[in-house]
């Protein structure tokens, strides 16, 4: 029998141990992806002298110590994958010497490129020595290179580091002749053993609440780039040292650590992708927090990825955001020996649930120069495993380094890039601002524009259309095209329908409002945003636009005349505007006028300090004719005065008459002329009810009586002094409109008019009323008058204005 | 303006106004059961709506505001009804009266007894063209101050606006009918004011309007014809639904 036999017949397992779910996903992901992800290579460059046998003899010892790097990993041929350690192992050693064909310094490195690429192709056989591969590489007389073969299914992260630095401590010990053996570690088996005892209630119930309550997960679409065959793309950022130094300043202000300011900045970064503000991610942690003994000494897959959620509210600061993430992170770290398979059934979901794709890495384990025996070792190259689709790796050193990782099989660069610059923005924001709120980092980050392809979650289903295809119709015109696109783009769809309504679609005042404007600003025309509640979908306001358009009128919308009431099938009510300009005291009247009656009030141009005021009364009266003909094109017109506008009402009247048409003056209360009221003969009238009123309720009657008066002569210097901006416009064009009556010469005469009077203290007061009035009638005489129980200044608020209304509807002539 | 969380719906008193607000995705699982207490009017309604998301918005709303309703009313039946101007109101003994807005996740509903009120909440979505919306729409003096925010805060202050005036305009009842322009209100982050109205000078004193934050990234406003008076606001929460009789 040969020699190699009996050896091997000797107890040849130490230990056989099940593979963690982790460590079968890395098994599975090695046995299926041309890519294995769990293949890296750690390297350091070794500077000084080196002993070739000593590091030999060091690596043994090490080997000697830490058992997973004697194991293999087994599946063939049994039911479920093992992880077989044998009491010893020898390495493989590669020993190469570059130094003489280094003539070009690039030389070098493209070599070992090459050598790196090769390795990487060749990767690991796991079932056999799948971790004792190095590679020596004499760059120079004193400068080597050590490259080791790891796999990350036997060793994290973590592990890597203990191992070298082991290494360089027996190999320093060596060279010193200090060395005295190894430190025995603690078995895995009694790691395992432990691990059982750990109470799973408590941890049950952390996890439990973190996620209660939590909504679907959003989480990266891996179908966004699918027909792209490139694998893992990676944007690396390296911050200097004084940007370095004022994020770890950063982290101190808010009392966390920089783990903890990485992962806040990650999470809002998240927040603005998916505009939302609960979001989940993994968490990449070390394992070694449970309080095993000597477990930060021990090699093996100890690493975890945990879940962690960050919500918040917008009101919260930066600091109470961190400081709860803090908190979250502190209390898993309790728990961090949990598989997501548990951690998912204690939070009610499928085991094997996705609760996130994205991966956040925080490597701070100790890659330090180390100094050995004659040696300085540097220049630590490991690498990352991740079998997410997107990754955040942060490695800190003198300075940080963050890198985004993303699978560019499954995710857009135009994601990555996203991502890249909107963390860029927050750290700048960061480093600007000492207090800050999260409303505050919200407004100044964009949010990542949502194309439906980058989100996938349940609710993407309510984003999928359930009509019927045999419903849809597309546009006919031009102008209707034109509309599809504006509802496409502010709906945010496709395949809209000209027959679908507005609000079976989902829109709201607001957008109704952003529509009209986008009609006015692409298709030159101006509708009422009230033209939805009658024409709800394109087909029907693209009518509304192309009869407008063959009309004739010539402005794009009415200037004057604005619909307080659009329906109704008797005449209409055309209610011109009072002194001060505006028209919308009307609004009740609107309400409580019968339906039948359409009710619409005519303002002037120049209100708002936008457009010239008209120069003269009739002027003014020709301008609002014509539009209130284009409204009602045939039948009596209908026009109502009240205080100001009785001249406006005259003139309106004598021009449609010239036109063939017939105009009902109806009369809100107000005398004909009002220069008349200053008349020396009326102002007994005045003072006598004046008094009569000022004993009983003086304020009400000086209100009612002079209200306007001292409006007229006071008013002016108040706005003055005190007004404001609107108050200032609505008073210039009060005053001009004072002008302009008082101009008027009041030579035109009338035919019809009907008087609504409201009950004085004094008969004599609307005697005078009915009398001017009666002045400037035409020989045919047509005026008829009712009282009615209300006061002037009040005849169109609310209490009042169903008498009004009612007295009104009687006047108007069909 | 903080959300409590109650376990049984809170007494209303006649100087109060209870906000209530609801994210909609924590309803869906309860789809079939609000859809059970819609009327077959109210499910033809619901069927309407090309989207899923708005059909489960428009269920969601109406399922909860009936059963608000119902509890404030203590009622098994009521006839919600709508004015000319598409405004829904009941008419019932109690004096309950109420109003509604939703935006994307987020529903809130304003219960009061005799009291003219509306409520208005919008997510806030950048890519709103302010600036052309509020030249054709906001008050001048509102453009203005507008035009003064810096540009950061000018977004918020366009949806505070908004929000303010929408509120106001439902308070009223006359939808959209209305001339945005013909009244004034505040842009600034806590005082919310009605400044002026055109066709009143008294108007503005008769009402009381407040700014509030329903959600992160969303906006709120709520306007109510009366000064004193005390708002209270509470999450609408499954525990609290599921209280609710029926």
């Amino acid at each position: 029998m040969p020699t190699s036999m009996s050896e091997d017949k000797k107890p040849k397992i130490e230990a056989i141990y099940p593979l963690t779910v982790m460590q079968q996903g890395l098994l599975f992901h090695h046995l299926t992806s041309e890519n294995d992800q769990g293949f890296l290579q750690v390297q350091c460059i070794l500077e000084g002298v080196l002993d070739i046998e000593k590091l030999k003899e060091a690596w043994a010892q090490t080997i000697l110590k830490h058992e997973f790097l004697r194991s293999s990993v087994h599946w063939k041929k049994i039911e479920k994958p093992l992880i077989i350690v044998r009491p010893e192992k020898a390495a493989n050693w590669n020993i190469e010497d570059w130094s003489n064909q280094q003539n070009i310094a690039s030389e070098f490195d493209n070599r070992l490129q090459k050598l790196k690429k090769e390795a990487q192709h060749q990767g690991v056989t796991l079932d056999t020595n799948p971790l004792l591969q190095f590679t020596l590489i004499k760059k120079e007389p004193n400068v080597h290179y050590f490259i080791w073969k790891c796999h990350h299914i036997l060793l994290d992260g973590w592990s890597s580091s203990i191992i070298i630095n082991d290494v360089f401590k027996i190999y320093n010990d060596l060279c010193a002749n200090f060395f005295s053996g190894i430190t025995k570690l603690p078995s895995h088996k009694l790691y395992l053993n432990w691990k059982k005892q750990i109470d799973e209630k408590t941890a049950e119930a952390f996890w439990n609440t973190t996620f209660l309550d939590l909504d679907t997960p959003l989480l990266f679409n891996t179908q966004q780039n699918k027909n792209s065959n490139e694998g893992y793309k990676k944007i690396e950022n390296k911050l200097n040292l004084e940007t370095s130094t004022l994020l770890k300043k950063v982290a101190q202000r808010h009392k966390v650590t920089l783990n903890t300011l990485f992962q806040g900045m990650w999470s809002l970064t998240l927040h603005r992708y998916f505009n939302n503000t609960d979001v989940t991610f993994g968490n990449t942690v070390s394992g070694r927090s449970g309080g095993f003994n000597n477990i930060e000494s021990l090699s093996g897959m100890f690493a975890n990825v945990l879940p962690v959620r960050a919500s918040f509210d917008t009101d919260d600061t930066f600091t109470s955001f961190l400081s709860k993430l803090q908190r979250q992170q502190q209390e898993a770290r309790k728990y961090e020996h949990f598989s997501n398979e548990k951690i998912n059934t204690w939070i009610g979901r499928d085991k094997h649930f996705e609760l996130f794709n994205s991966l956040f890495i925080f490597e701070n384990f100790p890659w330090k120069p180390i100094k050995s025996g004659a040696l300085e070792v540097t220049s630590f190259e490991g690498g990352v495993t991740t079998t997410y689709p997107v990754n955040f790796i942060v490695k800190i050193l003198d300075t940080i380094t963050y890198e985004l990782i993303v699978d560019h099989k499954t995710i857009t660069e135009a994601s990555l890039l996203w991502l890249d610059k909107s963390f860029k923005a927050l750290t700048s924001l960061l480093l600007n601002h000492q207090d800050i709120t999260l409303d505050y980092i919200i407004d100044s980050i964009p949010k990542f524009e949502i194309t439906e392809s980058n989100l996938t979650s349940k609710k993407q289903k309510y984003f999928s259309t359930s009509g019927n295809p045999n419903n849809y119709v597309s546009p006919k015109n031009e102008i209707e095209l034109a509309l599809t696109k504006i509802w496409e783009a502010l709906f945010g769809l496709t395949n809209i329908s000209t027959t679908d309504s507005f609000f079976d679609l989902g829109g709201k005042s607001l957008l109704a409002v952003r529509m009209f404007n986008k009609i006015e600003e692409k298709l030159n025309i101006k509708l009422p945003p009230t033209t939805l509640l009658e024409h709800k979908s394109i087909q029907s306001i693209a009518n509304v636009i192309s009869n407008h358009n063959n009309s004739s009128v010539t402005e794009n919308s009415w200037k004057y005349i604005i619909p307080l009431k659009a329906s109704g099938t008797k005449n209409p009510l055309f209610c011109i505007h009072a002194g001060g300009g505006h028209v919308f005291f009307y609004k009740d009247l609107a309400d409580a006028i019968n339906k039948e009656f359409a009710l619409y009030a005519v303002q002037p141009t120049g209100l708002f300090g936008e457009e010239k005021p008209h120069q003269s009364i009739e002027i003014m009266s020709k301008d609002y004719a014509d539009e209130i003909i284009k409204i009602q094109p045939e039948g009596t017109i209908n026009v109502m005065v009240y205080c100001f506008s009785t001249g406006v009402g005259v003139e309106i009247a004598s021009y449609l008459k010239s036109k063939g048409r017939t105009v009902n003056i109806i009369v809100a209360d107000t005398i004909a002329e009002h220069r008349l009221l200053l008349d020396a003969s009326r102002l007994s009238i005045r003072i006598s009810a004046f008094l009569k009123r000022f004993t009983s309720n003086p304020f009400k009657a000086l209100n009612e009586m002079i209200g306007y008066r001292i409006y007229f002569h006071l008013k002016p210097l108040w706005i003055k002094l005190f007004g404001s901006l609107e108050e200032k416009n609505t008073e210039k064009m009060r005053l001009h409109l004072v002008q302009l009556f008082n101009k008027y010469s009041w030579q035109t005469k009338v035919d019809t008019v009907s008087l609504v009077l409201t009950k004085k203290i004094d008969a004599r007061y609307n005697n005078a009323i009915i009398k001017s009035w009666k002045n400037i009638l035409s020989g045919s005489q047509n005026i008829t008058s009712v009282e009615i129980n209300a006061k002037h200044p009040t005849m169109f608020e609310a209490a009042e204005v169903k008498e009004t209304a009612l007295a009104i509807e009687k006047c108007i002539l069909e | 303006m903080i959300w409590k969380t109650v376990l049984k719906r809170p007494y209303l008193y006649e100087n109060q106004v209870h906000l209530w607000k609801l994210k909609i995705s924590e309803f869906e699982p309860y789809f079939e059961d609000l859809w059970n207490t819609l009327s077959t009017q109210e499910k033809e309604k619901a069927n309407k709506f090309r989207f899923k998301k708005d059909r489960l918005c428009n269920v969601v709303a109406r399922g909860v505001l009936k059963k608000l309703l119902y509890s404030y009313c203590n009622a098994n039946s009521l006839d919600i009804q709508y004015t000319k101007y598409n405004k829904p109101y009941i008419i019932h003994d109690s004096g309950i009266c109420f109003n509604l807005s939703h935006s994307k996740d987020c529903i809130v509903i304003a219960i009061a007894k005799n009291i003219d009120l509306g409520v208005d909440i919008e997510f806030l979505d950048k890519n709103t063209e302010h600036e052309d919306v509020a030249s054709s729409f906001f008050a001048t003096e509102e453009q203005k101050a507008l035009s003064e925010l810096k540009s950061l805060d000018k977004a918020l202050g366009f949806y505070r606006c908004w929000t303010r005036k929408e509120a106001f305009i439902k308070a009223l009842g006359t939808g959209l009918s209305f001339p945005l322009d013909q009244f004034v209100v505040s842009l600034h982050s806590n005082k919310a004011t009605l400044l002026e109205t055109k066709w009143s000078n008294d108007e503005k004193y008769q009402w009381h309007l407040q700014g509030f934050t329903p959600n992160p990234g969303y906006v709120g406003a709520i306007a109510i014809r009366a000064k004193k008076v005390q708002i209270v606001s509470f999450e609408y929460q499954l525990n609290i639904h599921q209280s609710l009789f029926p």
